[in-house]
């Protein structure tokens, strides 16, 4: 039986002798690689459509037209704690200028009104919700938005008197704007300014026990409506916006990828800038998001948002083409169609309602080198190979 | 033998035979392991090797060859044995060469005669094929992004076999083995990107293959010195559980399927003149290409199939003869078709040259046979890569008597 010995000797000798080879380089034409595919909506898939916001919370009020008359924006104010036991001797209503959207020479003049009923500065969203008396202009004023930083108003003080006794049959509701024969838009600053005096004043003098006194009075609420129509929306250019909430459906059907176990690595969408019907400098441009659909064969106003997916940071000075990474959902669809189905894509702005922004990026129905597309880069499974 | 020395030999028995599993994984073999269930190992016995892997038609009282289990009956002492294998590859395609070893116990094998002359039964435990494989590439996506593409396999079929050999008459003697297959294969496909902006790709199919079938075999002296041998293996379904482990989920995808291992058989002659040269050819067929897993036929798979010739110049076995006279010296030729075909659907053929010797000690009770093989492995004509490969084989046996009253 010695013998068995030179057996555990030589096997010991090999076993210790193994080692880890390096790979072998393979041929870089062999083998089963990534596979890249360009996925292009079918046809008349994508489209926009708007659904008006209110911007109560956003920090512009935003008064005159321009894009030819594309928007038009109405400002309403309020002002309550006004004092009830003086002679009001004087009243004026004061904007303080912000900014001016597209040209900054011209000017405009502008007219006041006062409202009939209350009004929600953080639900209205449409002039038709709105009671406005239109037939007793209050005042009526200029702005050379080239030289003057403010507009005001004189209001006769007897509607600020009534405004304050709250025994008179007139109720405060407040007052709104409207632009005449405007062709700039001027972005006043809001009541969100009143730190620093700059939101909208009631200033008023009156008489206080023989003594003429003045007060300041900021306003508390306010809200600029749109009040342009856009129902007839260019389906030729898939449009993103604030203001009025300008959003676009894609859907990239997944029919290309063989197997629904692939591996997809890079599921990445491209969306090209029409800057020509966009409105993206210096107008609060922010952050692109993507959201999942969740509803069967969504249409305009009618598509329901399953979550919040992916987001991308506009450079609106820089970025021509956006991209959005877009790989887990995409493995979702394919793999995990049970989870969440593939309905689609809702592309919005994030805080719709803070301006007027808008990015304009070029549909389906453009030139394959302009459509939205998705690069998918994926692999394919060794028991699918 | 007394019972410590029969404890020590099933202990050295166990531990050879989880050896030969547990060695084999770390290494890379032949590029030609690709496949899902790997190559087929055809040089199981140094002896073999070295006189061209022939080894149907001869019956061999030392060697536990069980390639034809009727040649087994003339063993006439207890036997264990051991073979031990190690390659070393060249291989290049257009691009690339690399350089691989792999080295490992090839059996272990187990011999008792429970009738002397007449009736062996055996045991043994060998590797049936190899998936040891490891490649990779590196590439790039059409926007420049660069990756890496390998391809890492490991694990294979093994056999442990239980079987007879008996003599029906001076003529005629046959065989019959048991094989349980068993063996674990994993694939691994990886794709890294050198960018993290793409997610890297790791699927992984973890194959867990069980199952028996029987090979028989049978032995013909035609005259005492030429003998004619015959091999049939039945073809099996073998149960294969997988698990996929894809890279985008957590949950393993599990597989219950069967392994449809085809039939293969084999023939052998050898020819013996003045005592003490032989010459023996085999010719072995593996129709493989119809072998299944997962439902349907296994991608590149293919008919397998082999030529061996060879000649011994036999050392003399009488106890007395001392020095090299009791050498047995080997060559030999193989060309085979390997179970394999290329992506572009080509053959991939092997040719080997051989030769050996095998030494007797202990009067004969124990026996080294060595065998060295170069060859060449695929063509670049045809195939995507071409080896070179030098393979050595080193067999050790010995015996003892069991079950044998001594005279006294």
């Amino acid at each position: 039986m010695k013998q068995i010995w030179f057996i555990f000797l030589l096997a010991a000798i090999f076993i210790g002798g193994c080692s880890k080879d390096k790979p072998f380089p393979l041929d870089p034409n062999t083998g089963t690689h990534p596979v890249e595919i360009s996925i292009l909506q079918p046809a008349n898939v994508d489209f926009t459509f708007s659904n008006r916001l209110n911007l109560g919370s956003a920090q512009h009020l935003y008064l005159g037209t321009f894009r030819g008359g594309e928007y038009k924006s109405r400002i309403l104010l309020e002002f309550v704690g006004l004092p009830d036991t003086v002679e009001y001797q004087s009243a004026q209503i004061i904007l303080y200028k912000q900014a001016v959207l597209e040209d900054t020479v011209g000017s405009f003049t502008a007219q006041l009104f006062q409202l009939t009923s209350d009004w929600d500065e953080y639900e209205a969203k449409q002039w038709s919700e709105i009671g406005a008396d239109s037939s007793t202009m209050l005042a009526e004023s200029e702005i050379n938005v080239a030289v003057d930083d403010s507009i005001l108003f004189n209001i006769n003080p007897g509607l600020v008197a009534q405004w304050a006794d709250t025994n008179d049959a007139t109720e405060n509701n407040g007052i709104w704007i409207q632009p005449v024969n405007a062709e700039l838009m001027v972005d006043f600053y809001t009541k969100i300014y009143t730190a620093s005096g700059l939101a909208p004043i009631l200033h008023v003098e009156y008489l206080n026990d023989g003594e003429l006194e003045s007060q300041d009075i900021f306003a508390s609420k306010d809200l600029s409506i749109v009040t342009t129509d856009f129902t007839d929306l260019n389906q030729d250019r898939l449009q993103v916006g604030k203001g009025i909430a300008f959003e676009s459906y894609i859907k990239f059907n997944l029919d290309q990828v063989p197997d629904t176990n692939a591996t997809i690595s890079k599921a990445e969408l491209r969306l090209v800038v029409d800057r020509s019907a966009s409105l993206l400098e210096g107008y609060g441009i922010s952050s692109l998001i993507a959201e999942i659909v969740g509803n069967d064969n969504p249409s305009p106003g009618n598509v329901e948002i399953d979550s919040l997916y992916a987001s991308y940071s506009y450079s609106s000075t820089v970025d021509d083409t956006v991209y959005f990474q877009l790989r887990p959902i995409f493995q979702t669809w394919l793999s995990f169609p049970d989870e969440i189905k593939n309905r689609g894509l809702l592309l919005g702005l994030s805080n719709p309602n803070e301006s007027l922004a808008r990015i304009s990026f070029y549909s389906s129905k453009a030139d394959t080198a302009l459509a939205p597309r998705v690069k998918l880069v994926y692999s394919l499974p060794p028991n699918a190979q | 033998m007394n019972m410590s020395k029969q404890l020590n030999f099933i202990l050295m028995l166990l531990l050879l035979s989880g050896a030969i599993i547990a060695v084999s994984p770390v290494q890379a073999g032949s590029y030609y392991n690709i496949d899902r269930v790997g190559n087929f190992i055809g040089y199981q016995y140094a002896d073999a090797f070295g006189r061209g892997g022939t080894s149907i038609g001869i019956q061999d009282n030392v060697s536990i060859n069980s390639n034809n289990p009727a040649n087994l009956y003339a063993i006439n002492i207890t036997r264990i044995s051991a073979t031990f294998s190690s390659e070393s590859i060249s291989a290049k395609s257009a691009t690339a060469t690399g350089n691989y070893n792999y080295s490992s116990l090839r059996n272990v094998r187990l011999s008792i005669p429970i009738w002397v002359d007449k009736c062996v039964i055996s045991l043994g435990l060998m590797p049936l094929t190899r998936n040891e494989y490891s490649a990779e590439t590196e590439s790039k996506l059409d926007d420049g992004s660069r990756y890496f593409m390998e391809i890492e396999n490991s694990g294979g079929l093994n056999q442990a076999q239980a079987g007879f050999s008996a003599v029906v008459n001076k003529w005629f003697s046959f065989g019959l083995v048991m094989n349980y297959n068993f063996g674990k294969i994993q694939e691994t496909n990886k794709i890294d990107y050198v960018s993290s902006v793409f997610k890297d790709a790791n699927d992984r199919i973890i194959t867990n293959i069980y199952g028996a079938s029987f090979k028989t075999g049978m032995l013909l002296h035609i005259t005492p010195d030429l003998t004619f041998g015959a091999t049939y293996t039945a073809p099996s379904d073998l149960n294969a559980h997988s698990k996929i482990q894809y890279t985008f989920s957590t949950v393993k995808t599990l597989l219950k399927e069967k392994l449809q291992l085809p039939q293969s058989w084999g023939l052998g002659a050898s020819y013996t003149v003045h005592k003490n040269v032989r010459f023996s050819g085999d010719y072995q067929n593996r129709p493989w290409n119809s072998m299944k897993i997962f439902g349907k036929p296994i991608a590149n798979i293919n008919s397998g199939y082999n030529f061996n010739l060879g000649v011994e110049l036999l050392g003399n076995t009488n106890k007395l003869e001392k020095g090299l006279k009791k050498i047995t010296y080997r060559a030999g030729f193989a060309y085979e078709q390997l179970n394999i075909k290329t992506e572009t659907n080509n053959n991939v053929n092997e040719i080997l040259g051989m030769i050996g010797f095998g030494i007797p000690f202990y009067g004969g009770w124990g026996n080294i046979d060595c065998g060295f093989g170069y060859g060449k492995r695929g063509d670049l004509s045809t195939n995507p890569v071409e080896e070179t490969f030098v393979k050595f084989l080193v067999n050790i046996s010995g015996g003892e008597k069991w079950f044998v009253r001594s005279k006294k």
